[in-house]
């Protein structure tokens, strides 16, 4: 891409152009400090590593607005007065952003891209519309699609779950606007196909049967699958885990709960999981829990790269700042071999006091040399320093004699015994976190 | 299940709770704090007894061996059967006043690690002889009293050589003392007729990730336990092996987080047709969901063992285990248990604990009383809900566009995406309420009746 940049009809972010890398004594806010996307690491680029995204609906279609008061933020693309013209001025100014910040991908929910319509097949024609417009600026700048998904939570027919709803007219709706999306997705070449099931759940047990709503979401993803699948979409189906929010209970909870899930209903050679980080923390979890637990499956699919804030019990999206994070979170990727055809899609939106056009591209740039310094400490650590061997002389007694026969499946609850009896009270063995979280603060702080 | 013996209980040398006498069911009217008000055991509840639904069972290590020590203080209960130098000796004492406390309570059931039961030593074979000998004492009371053993469990949790977790030890040896002690646990088990099994895995799972291999601890936890479920079989074991989930506490992450989480383990493992869920309240509250939640999930999954009554001080983020006194809770859950069929082998274990500042023999008795008349009630709701209320049919209502025609099909798998679509064009789409005010009066309205 070099420092090309697109824009369309007007500039919507006037005064700023290709985001630069000058590195970590730059004072520069609009440019990279660590993100070089063109520095090795291990023999691959930043880029190859990385593979940023950036979302639709924060980024364009949020405006701020909370339960709590209206939108603070004005758009120039929000100014048509028709929504068909407003959607096209918008994938203008994203593909602005796109080839200013210089990000290899993006991520749309349906109606993001284009307007919803009055009935089934007016939202279809819009969404080809849009498709269509954004297939062209997609080859005039070699941005591609990570990801689409659909919009299965905010229109009030969803209230009550979208293919887990009671009502088997709301469920059909629900697979129009599946089968649209996916074919906007395999259209524009989408790598992956997400579901995040924001309303499938429960507000209250007494008026659910869990158990059918579960069966449905299995028939439902089977059908999905087999529609992709027939209309030539060869990339990875994703389920994006969240516990809470809107509804009480989400089915979706955490990563071992999908993971059970894709397994129980045979749909875990097509479906993996996306990793939103504030979303694992709601669950009672590490960002990095979660992504362990999907690659120890080989199901980690792609990640939502954003952050909660701790004290706060609800999903604040904020961009990855925490250093220990984006670390934690390069180590597990890195010892899976990469994150292809993933990706890091940043799901996090600017603070509603952000207000100044600017904010969305300081926002980004942050989040990404974030990820750039978390992926070359976490190289370092792997390469350069003692943690690989420290951990696994902590299994050490696994790799040789009766522990490697336990591992092999070998042996009895009695040959278990009749060894405890033969050796000493085992040796107090230390498991030393200061000194690890000592080596890897060694590293950050180089 | 032994039938009830009406007014008879059993004492040992000494009498532990003097005063006391076999708690009387004295009906709704009563004013005694040492009465049940609602649970009466050979109330017929819908063709069973109250005493064959709720399968009450008393728990060895709160009740017998916790004397209110917590991380700030020490104890401020003086047990009589602590007073003996020897730990054997307070062993044999603590037994007598155990049973003592079942038969006058009258629950059919109770719940032991190996440790509350017989002092723990670091000498496999002394600790295994101690362990016989208790159990052999331990046999003679459940004979002279009728009351049954719910399930087992070796405590793999306290001793410092588990402070890197048992089964899931990064350190082999670990692992092989964490099976003398399990294979020991569960010959107690088998030689008093323990219907159940249970492991919680307190010290599986991490401090740190830095140090840990997950994947592999996780492998080894399930071997572990296939091991032992050969071991259990080839002894003539019959019962259920359970697992009981914990997301946290004392460690930053237990393996075993949730009902989902551990079903999905058992079946990574192929350890399923042997092992269920004993499902904990307030582990379920520390998960992020409510005790209902995951008794149903295990039910949704034919996978419920056991139940652990208790209940989590909402605004506490750690295991408070109170008495399960929440009729919310309790009457959701023994709505999820009628409509299954009941506990079958399983049982309601009051795995819960005074406060710290109780330090009345007799608190230990009220505690236990309220917690039984709750579920008491709690079945008579619940029966009442899903006999005499309109709860079944509006659920079932809810779900009725799946019954029949299009509907019917999709849940059949007849449906493709594309058939969706077409469908979707015709379908009239009316707003339908989920009403859950409605539902939740209703609920109140039978918590409040008179049963």
């Amino acid at each position: 891409m070099g420092n090309n940049y697109f824009i369309g009809a007007e500039e919507h972010f006037p005064g700023v152009e290709r985001i630069q890398f000058e590195g970590r004594d730059s004072d520069n806010p609009m440019a990279f400090k660590i993100y070089d996307e063109t520095k090795l690491v291990g023999g691959k680029t930043m880029r190859e590593h990385l593979r940023f995204a950036v979302c639709y609906w924060h980024s364009f279609v949020g405006v701020g607005a909370d339960p709590f008061g209206p939108g603070t933020r004005r758009h120039s693309w929000d100014k048509p007065s028709e929504a068909l013209a407003r959607a096209e001025a918008r994938v203008d100014a994203a593909f602005e952003f796109f080839t200013k910040l210089g990000v290899p991908y993006y991520c749309f929910h349906d109606f993001d891209l284009a307007p919803e319509g009055a009935s089934v097949a007016e939202s279809e024609k819009n969404l080809a519309h849009m498709t269509a417009l954004a297939k062209a600026r997609q080859k005039t700048t070699g941005v591609k699609l990570l990801w689409g998904t659909a919009n299965l939570f905010s229109n009030p027919r969803y209230m009550n779950g979208a293919m887990t709803n009671p009502d088997f007219s709301v469920l059909a709706y629900a697979g129009a606007q599946v089968k649209a999306a996916l074919d906007a997705t395999v259209e524009l070449g989408g790598e992956n196909y997400v579901f995040w099931g924001g309303r499938e759940g429960y507000a209250s047990l007494l008026n659910t049967d869990m158990k059918r709503e579960l069966v449905h979401m299995g028939c439902f993803l089977r059908m999905a699958r087999d529609y992709g699948r027939s209309i030539g979409f060869k990339g990875n189906f994703l389920i994006e885990p969240k516990p809470m929010e809107p509804m009480k209970h989400q089915y979706d909870f955490d990563a071992a709960t999908v993971i059970g899930f894709l397994r129980e209903h045979g749909l875990e050679r097509d479906f993996k999981l996306n990793i939103e980080a504030n979303h694992a923390t709601l669950s009672g979890h590490s960002f990095e829990h979660e992504l362990q637990m999907c690659a120890d499956a080989g199901l980690l699919g792609s990640i939502d790269a954003n952050r909660g804030n701790p004290q706060n019990g609800w999903d604040t999206d904020q961009f990855p700042t925490d250093l220990y994070d984006t670390t934690a979170a390069m180590l597990v990727v890195l010892r899976q071999g990469g994150l292809h055809p993933g990706g890091l899609n940043f799901d996090a939106k600017v603070r509603r006091e952000s207000s100044d056009p600017n904010d969305l591209f300081l926002a980004h740039i942050g989040g990404m040399d974030a990820f750039a310094r978390g992926l070359e400490v976490a190289h370092s650590l792997l390469t350069n320093s003692p943690l690989e061997q420290w951990r696994s002389e902590r299994y050490a007694s696994f790799d040789q004699s009766l522990g490697q026969e336990f591992e092999a499946g070998k042996g009895t609850l009695q040959t278990l015994r009749e060894y405890a009896l033969s050796a000493a009270e085992p040796a107090r063995i230390s498991a030393r976190q200061e000194a690890y979280e000592n080596l890897l603060n060694q590293h950050l702080l180089r | 299940m032994s039938p009830p013996r009406e007014q008879s209980y059993f004492v040992g040398d000494v009498e532990h709770f003097p005063g006391i006498g076999r708690i009387p069911f004295e009906g709704l009217s009563s004013d005694n704090p040492l009465a049940f008000r609602l649970y009466n055991e050979t109330r017929i509840v819908g063709g069973k007894s109250m005493r064959e639904h709720l399968r009450f069972a008393v728990c060895y290590w709160h009740s017998f061996c916790n004397a209110g020590a917590d991380a700030f203080g020490r104890d401020t209960r003086i047990h009589s059967w602590q007073r003996h130098a020897d730990a054997l000796t307070r062993a044999q004492v603590r037994l007598d006043a155990a049973f003592e406390f079942f038969s006058k309570l009258g629950v059919p059931y109770y719940c032991f690690h190996d440790v509350d039961l017989a002092p723990e030593d670091d000498d496999i074979l002394r600790h295994e002889r101690q362990l016989a000998h208790m159990v052999a004492l331990t046999k003679e009371r459940q004979a002279a009293t009728g009351v049954q053993l719910l399930w087992g469990i070796a405590n793999l949790c306290t001793h410092p050589r588990y402070a890197h977790g048992a089964a899931s030890n990064p350190d082999f040896s670990v692992v092989a003392r964490a099976a003398a002690q399990v294979k020991s646990a569960l010959d107690a088990t088998m030689a008093l007729n323990g219907l159940n099994f249970v492991f919680w895995n307190g010290r599986d799972g991490y401090a740190s990730s830095l140090n840990t291999q997950m994947k592999r601890e996780r492998e080894n936890l399930a071997r572990f336990l296939a091991m032992a479920r050969d071991y259990g079989r080839s002894i003539g074991f019959k019962g259920n092996f359970l697992v009981e989930p914990k997301p946290v506490e004392p460690m930053k992450q237990l393996y075993d987080v949730d009902a989902a989480t551990v079903i999905a383990f058992l079946k990574e493992f192929d350890l399923h047709r042997d092992f269920k869920v004993n499902v904990e309240a307030n582990h379920a509250q520390l998960a992020g969901h409510g005790f209902a939640h995951d008794v149903q999930v295990c039910i949704d999954a034919n996978m419920l063992g056991s139940i652990d009554a208790n209940y989590g001080n909402p605004q506490n983020r750690w295991d408070t285990v109170h008495f399960p006194l929440n009729q919310r809770e309790n009457v959701a859950v023994m709505l999820a248990l009628l409509r299954d069929g009941g506990l079958k082998r399983g049982g309601l274990n009051l795995d819960a604990k005074l406060r710290r500042e109780s330090t009345d023999p007799a608190d230990l008795f009220i505690a236990h009383i309220g917690a039984m008349d709750a579920f008491a009630h709690a079945l008579l709701a619940a029966e009442a809900l899903l006999k005499r209320s309109p709860l079944e049919s509006w659920r079932q209502h809810r779900y009725r566009s799946f019954d029949t025609g299009p509907g019917a099909e999709f849940v059949r798998g007849e449906l493709s995406l594309s058939q969706l679509h077409q469908l979707s064009q015709r379908a009239d789409i009316q707003r339908q309420t989920g009403s859950q005010e409605a539902y939740e009066n209703l609920v109140n309205q039978y918590i409040a009746k008179h049963h």
